[in-house]
């Protein structure tokens, strides 16, 4: 049995990982870094043949909140990508975890792609192993790293998952 | 096909003009192109890459991967050998190996459990000679005869290539001296692999060696360049194509070093800024400056370094329309956190989600998306830098190693070009 005070846990995180996401489908990648715990917050995305095998092979490494705030710069300033709109469908956070008051978190995720002309596919399915704070009314990412079960990718990877 | 229905059927595709400026839009959208060049690149004289020797350092290591559309599966035996062989079993096609990767002692079909050893022969076959005097195979059925199709392998500087065919020159002839000795730079201490990265574009594959040939596109293509201001001006830069007719080439860049041999100081854009341009930084770390260099290994392959993070891609058709690309990321064993942590960081450039290389995928799938409904009157024009092919430019302003491609893709599929100049 779960008890309440995780209960209540994992409804904030879950709560977090659902504002995340709509962040990301509402295109307000400027806020995007906010959902993350200071600066030394890290951010990466790890395809599941690398994670499974024990290999790096990052798809995005941010090992800070800097270099979070340059890949969204990048996205807006420089790259080129094609035109779609993102829609995550997140499921329920589970803690599996505590150790010093940070929640060890698993949340399934999927992201469905629409192109141009209206046509949607499923983009990227896995796992967000999180690392969680959980201050007064607040939770936010100490750590967020993207396990992606799609680890063959189609189209590029340019906005956040 | 037989050698006259193959010439046949390279005598009816319509090829480049003679200075290799115009390419015919068919060439990328027809199946028969496609199943040509199966057969007379991919399954022909060619070395194609099939992974380091690293990958399968202990006896029963294997790895699985393709050359062109043909599946393969390369082993270490229990003596230390390295083999290779086709992924299908000899009884009834199925793939006999559905891992990509692992440890085995052999290999079992899970169909009929027909019992393959690490070198690809045939070892065992269930109910052979029936049960109870019924049933099992002739009297004549010998099951030597019905081992995995071998691919015949050579190895440089860790490297492993396979050929299906018996004409393929030795790897160092097909290779050539310049790309010899640039892959014992590159890979010339002990390596270890540090992740794969898959990347599927709907785009004919040789779009996608096209662009990894094209420096015009870079600066245009990939504004993170120029936005960022991390391009090196004084950068100095060649392309060879002197080998195989220009099918293998070697692009390069050198840093300046300053008078005392090190290198100057990282820049740092003034018009917008990183946070962290370490990203996009790199430490010379091989001779004369050399801080990139890519390079091409028809049909199969290309080895990519920038800076300080090295992957080579191997290209898998799946399509006439569909190309998926494996980069193999590697370091240096010895390297210590410091070069580590930056190659980590350089990653960020390269691979589907890479700051310089993610709009590839998109400009190839647009092409690709275009081209196939004016496939056969339209072609695509390759004019910058001139026309026709040189063995060395030495400069990026030019669509020379483009050309050079189609020179020899012409020569190892047996099309004709057309007159030079056409409009």
């Amino acid at each position: 049995m779960t008890d309440m005070a995780t209960l209540e846990a994992e409804l904030r995180i879950s709560r977090l990982n659902l504002d995340y996401a709509r962040c990301i489908d509402e295109d307000r990648l400027e806020s995007w870094v906010d959902f993350f715990d200071g600066e030394e917050a890290r951010y990466l995305i790890h395809p599941r043949e690398n994670a499974d095998a024990g290999l790096e092979g990052y798809w995005m490494y941010c090992r800070n909140k800097p270099m979070m705030r340059d890949r969204i710069l990048a996205l807006r300033k420089a790259n080129i990508y094609n035109i779609h709109y993102d829609r995550h469908i997140v499921g329920g956070s589970q803690v599996v975890g505590v150790e010093d008051g940070v929640y060890d978190v698993r949340t399934s995720y999927c992201v469905i792609q629409t192109d141009v002309e209206g046509r949607s596919e499923v983009f990227s399915a896995g796992e967000y192993r999180d690392k969680v704070v959980l201050n007064g009314g607040g939770a936010k990412f100490r750590e967020k790293i993207v396990v992606p079960d799609t680890f063959n990718i189609e189209r590029p990877l340019a906005v956040p998952l | 096909m037989d050698g006259l229905e193959s010439a046949n059927a390279a005598a009816r595709i319509a090829g480049p003009s003679g200075d290799f400026s115009r390419i015919p839009y068919h060439l990328y959208t027809d199946q028969s192109v496609f199943d040509l060049e199966q057969e007379r690149i991919f399954r022909g004289p060619t070395w194609n890459y099939l992974g380091f020797e690293t990958e399968v350092g202990e006896p029963g290591d294997y790895i699985t991967g393709y050359v062109g559309t043909t599946p393969y599966v390369l082993t270490r035996d229990k003596d230390g050998a390295l083999h290779a062989f086709v992924n299908r079993c000899a009884h009834r096609g199925v793939a006999v190996v559905r891992e990509l990767r692992g440890n085995a002692r052999n290999f079992t079909c899970i169909y009929h459990q027909w019992c393959y050893a690490l070198n690809g022969d045939l070892i065992g076959v269930p109910m052979m000679k029936g049960m109870r005097g019924v049933g099992g195979y002739p009297e004549d059925f010998q099951v030597a005869d019905h081992g995995l199709t071998r691919l015949r392998l050579a190895t440089f500087s860790g490297i492993v290539f396979g050929t299906f065919s018996d004409e393929t020159p030795p790897l160092e002839d097909y290779l050539g001296p310049a790309i010899c000795a640039r892959l014992k730079t590159v890979c010339g201490r002990p390596i270890k692999v540090t992740g794969y990265h898959r990347h599927t574009m709907r785009a004919n594959w040789k779009l996608f060696v096209e662009n990894t040939r094209d420096m015009y596109h870079a600066p245009m293509l990939h504004p993170f360049v120029s936005v960022f201001e991390i391009a090196d001006a004084a950068m100095q830069a060649t392309m060879e194509m002197s080998h195989r007719g220009g099918l293998n080439s070697i692009l390069s860049g050198y840093k300046p070093t300053d008078a005392d041999g090190g290198r100057p100081p990282p820049r740092q854009g003034k018009r917008i800024p990183l946070e962290e341009p370490d990203v996009a930084i790199g430490v010379p770390e091989f001779p004369d400056g050399l801080a990139i260099s890519i390079i091409s290994i028809f049909p199969s392959c290309l080895f990519t370094l920038p800076g300080n993070t090295f992957s080579v891609r191997q290209i898998r058709p799946k399509g006439v329309d569909e190309v998926e690309t494996l980069y193999t990321w590697y370091a240096f064993e010895d390297d210590d956190d410091e070069m580590a942590e930056r190659r980590r960081m350089q990653n960020n450039m390269f691979g589907p989600a890479g700051y310089v290389a993610m709009e590839d995928a998109e400009a190839m799938e647009l092409i690709q998306q275009r081209i196939s409904d004016a496939a056969l009157e339209g072609r695509s024009l390759l004019e910058f830098g001139g026309r026709g092919t040189e063995d060395r430019i030495d400069h990026m302003l030019s669509e020379g190693a483009l050309r050079a491609f189609w020179k020899g893709y012409c020569d190892i599929m047996g099309i004709e070009p057309g007159p030079a100049g056409a409009a």
